[in-house]
């Protein structure tokens, strides 16, 4: 389920297979990625034939972030749609499009493309300020917080 | 059962001709400690030891055969012979005798088990087989910087090590064994559909070659870092004398130790914020604020709507309605108008329970900035670490200016050396990197790079093949079988290694002086150490040490063996204080210590053991180099009953001769 884009997993290489720091799964870029696209409302629809699945469900470490997860996406993608937060019929509409008791994400099979596509914008966007990806993990999250983290969710 | 070294013998080796006797007991340890002055064998002898006791002597190529050949005279043959006690109910001897013939390059071996007689081959006895291996022998017989390696992060010695003591290389042999019956037999089988399985068998074929391929390349690579991490080692050693020769002091270290705690405290807070991070709702108050006005309006929208589920299955057992009166089809179109607004039972429970989360977390972390500190704290500690690096790197620049060009060789070599390794390190990773082969990449085997990874595709194939054939009964039970192993190898070693870390963590409090903040967190790979949770990456140079000994001890205890701890410069990056302690504590880590000392680790740590009842003072030293005269005339002077001359070397074990005589560099 979870995707990015071959552009993606190629930036990202030195760092997720470098030594040191804390990033050390593809999943971890991903999640980078996504919190910046969510953050910023940025998404760009992911072509499937230029991207790759990392993990087909959340990698363990994250499990207890998945209602988290599925809340910010919804939450986002209603405010960055123009929607009404507060209007009964959209939010309806949209919990029902966007949230499945029945797979381990805890997301429809279409809020899984839409999460995907998010991480893709926020993959564009940190590309924007850094060409190659960082691979010293500590000075990269240091790089992420400095550019982008006092921006999000804004 | 427990296994003590004897005694060992050198004849036409790179070391002086000897016979050195250890000490031992039954009960309590002994301390033996051999000096030599460097240049003189003792990695050498190491090696020697090492290479009998885990059969690598027999495997030797001519270049490493010839490379023990004494450096003056022109003998084409040596010897070294080792002699074991095994104790168990009784005692019983074990010797191994390697006979080399440098003109060949060749080496033969020789067992001598208890009452049998010599016999040709290196045959250990089948119930010590299992530890007198690589993994195994090398958990007692610290080479170079072994202490180091166990602990370290990208390297896997400590799994190693526990694979090769608790049988589970057996294991993975026995898997590898079914694999090949499986495929084998798959071989055989007659299709049983249209497909076309010939294609897949040539397909799968040419992924099992390409996992051959890379699997090979990755042992060679691999041989190849450990040839490499040797020079690192002995360039690092040798940079560091021209170093301290030129300065005549200990800075280096000191800007080393200091660059090392900074390094940690970048891995210590970055994984902090890392954690933090995680959690998105700390990325911003506003964020939390604004989530949880929007989960006040979910309550108040009444979304989800509890009943939705109550009504449906009021209408589907059609019994009437809850106030009585008939369920007609006006009325049922009405109930379903309106539960339709409700959501359903699936989304309802997502709802609640994210509805749940967003309370509690803003009651928790509403007035956090745990994460800004976080970050704060990383920027600080980045920054601390660049000033160390850069004052590291400006002293070694110094030093390199101020070398002689033949010196300044050295520090050119080392920085090539290191570099050589990383690439080997990198190739090495890619090597191992386990992931799935994309679909549209099957007929590219040559663009895969890792052995896993083309050995997962081979696995896949041959079980679809499996499936597709007569033999399909022979490829699920295949798959069932191979699945309980795996399963329960992975549980296994999970729970050795959380048994492993506990025993380890035991000894370090019985030999580090109390109120040492370091413990072993958990085995991963390596030995990972931290101190309440948050990991580093090695601690002093005595805590590593301890907790190298530890970890020894605990495997061997485990596997209900005992062997003699043989170290190579066993206390070179300790201070005086810690190497009294280590000192006082050293005879009762194992039953027998066998030390290879140096003149520098002798301050302090002879103090410490000088109250311990058993330790064996050994000095051995060549009679053909002018450094070594004013031995020579020392031991000439003693009772000739008290050393051992030979054609070219001496050997004593009088205290008072080890006490005076300070043996290091030349």
């Amino acid at each position: 389920m979870f995707r990015l884009h071959n552009n993606a997993r190629k930036w990202g290489k030195d760092l997720v297979q470098g030594d040191s720091g804390p990033i050390k799964i593809e999943f971890d870029l991903y999640y980078i990625f996504l919190l910046v696209g969510l953050g910023l409302q940025k998404k760009i629809p992911l072509d499937q034939t230029l991207s790759g699945e990392i993990v087909r469900n959340y990698p363990k470490s994250y499990l207890s972030q998945k209602y988290k997860i599925a809340m910010l996406l919804l939450y986002t993608d209603l405010e960055e749609s123009g929607f009404d937060v507060s209007n009964r019929e959209i939010v309806k509409s949209k919990i029902q499009e966007t949230f499945s008791a029945n797979s381990q994400t805890h997301l429809t099979e279409n809020a899984g493309k839409l999460l995907n596509n998010y991480a893709n914008g926020g993959f564009e966007a940190v590309r924007d300020k850094m060409n190659r990806a960082e691979p010293d993990g500590a000075v990269f999250l240091s790089i992420i917080n400095q550019e982008f983290l006092p921006d999000l969710f804004r | 059962m427990k296994v003590s070294i004897d005694e060992i013998e050198t004849k036409g080796l790179r070391c002086p001709d000897s016979r050195i006797i250890f000490k031992n007991r039954t009960s309590g340890g002994v301390i033996n400690l051999l000096q030599m002055p460097n240049g003189t064998g003792k990695t050498t002898i190491i090696q020697l030891i090492s290479a009998s006791l885990n059969g690598d002597i027999a495997k030797w190529t001519p270049k490493e055969v010839k490379a023990f050949k004494i450096k003056t005279g022109e003998s084409i043959n040596g010897e070294f012979r080792i002699t074991l006690s095994l104790e168990t109910n009784s005692i019983k001897k074990l010797t191994f005798l390697t006979r080399f013939n440098f003109a060949d390059g060749v080496t033969d071996i020789y067992t001598t088990r208890g009452d049998i007689g010599e016999e040709q081959g290196w045959l250990p006895p089948s119930e010590l087989k299992q530890f007198f291996s690589e993994g195994c022998v090398d958990v007692f017989c610290f080479q170079g910087d072994k202490t180091k390696d166990i602990i370290d992060e990208s390297k896997n010695d400590a799994e190693i090590t526990i694979k090769a003591f608790f049988g589970f290389n057996q294991i993975d042999k026995f898997l590898e064994d079914i694999k090949k019956y499986h495929r084998d037999t798959i071989e055989t089988g007659t299709p049983i559909t249209k497909e076309n399985i010939k294609a897949k068998e040539l397909q799968a074929k040419s992924w099992e070659v390409r996992a051959i391929t890379l699997k090979e390349d990755y042992d060679e690579k691999f041989l190849e870092k450990k040839v490499v991490d040797k020079n690192v080692e002995t360039l690092f050693k040798s940079q560091r004398r021209i170093i301290e020769a030129l300065d005549g002091s200990s800075e280096q270290e000191l800007l080393d130790s200091k660059y090392t705690s900074a390094n940690n405290e970048v891995i210590n807070k970055s994984n902090e914020s890392w954690n933090d991070l995680k959690n998105p709702l700390l990325i911003s108050s506003d964020l939390l604020t604004r989530l949880y006005v929007f989960r006040d309006s979910l309550e108040k929208m009444k979304l989800p709507g509890g009943s939705r589920s109550f009504f449906e299955e009021l209408i589907r057992e059609d019994d009437g309605c809850i106030c009585g009166e008939e369920l007609t089809d006006s009325r049922i179109k009405n109930i379903k108008n309106q539960i339709e607004q409700y959501l359903g039972d699936d989304e309802a429970s997502v709802v609640n329970s994210i509805k749940t989360e967003i309370s509690d977390s803003y009651e928790n972390l509403k007035n956090s900035n745990s994460l800004k500190d976080d970050f704060k704290a990383l920027d600080q500690a980045l920054e601390n670490r660049d000033e160390a690096f850069k004052a590291k790197e400006d002293y070694l620049k110094k030093m390199k200016e101020l070398a002689t060009p033949e010196n300044k060789q050295i520090f050119e070599e080392y920085e090539k050396i290191v570099e050589q390794r990383l690439k080997l390190e990198n190739i090495l990773k890619q090597r191992l990197k386990d992931y799935v082969v994309e679909t549209s990449q099957l007929n590219n085997p040559d663009g895969c790079k890792s052995y896993i990874a083309a050995e997962n595709v081979a696995e896949k194939l041959y079980n679809e093949i499996g499936t597709i054939s007569d033999k399909q009964g022979i490829s699920e039970s295949y798959k069932i079988l191979k699945k309980v192993i795996n399963s329960a190898k992975h549980n296994s070693l999970k729970e050795i290694k959380v048994k492993l870390a506990d025993k380890t963590n035991e000894k370090i409090v019985e030999s580090l002086p109390s109120g040492s903040e370091i413990e072993v967190l958990n085995i991963e790979e390596h030995v990972k150490l931290g101190w309440n949770g948050t990991s580093q990456s090695e601690g002093s140079g005595a805590q590593n040490i301890i907790i190298a000994y530890s970890f020894a001890r605990s495997v061997l205890e485990e596997a209900n063996i005992e062997f003699p701890l043989i170290v190579d410069h066993p206390f070179t990056q300790i201070d005086r204080k810690n190497r009294i302690n280590l000192g006082k504590k050293l005879g009762s880590l194992m039953h027998q210590f066998i030390g290879f000392l140096i003149d520098t680790e002798r301050a302090g740590f002879l103090e410490g053991i000088e109250d311990q009842t058993d330790v064996c003072y050994i000095s051995m030293f060549s009679s053909q180099l002018e450094g070594n005269k004013s031995f020579i005339d020392k031991i000439e002077a003693l009772p000739s009953s008290e050393f051992l001359k030979t054609d070219n070397g001496y050997v004593t074990y009088n205290k008072d001769f080890f006490i005076e005589n300070e043996m290091g560099d030349h």
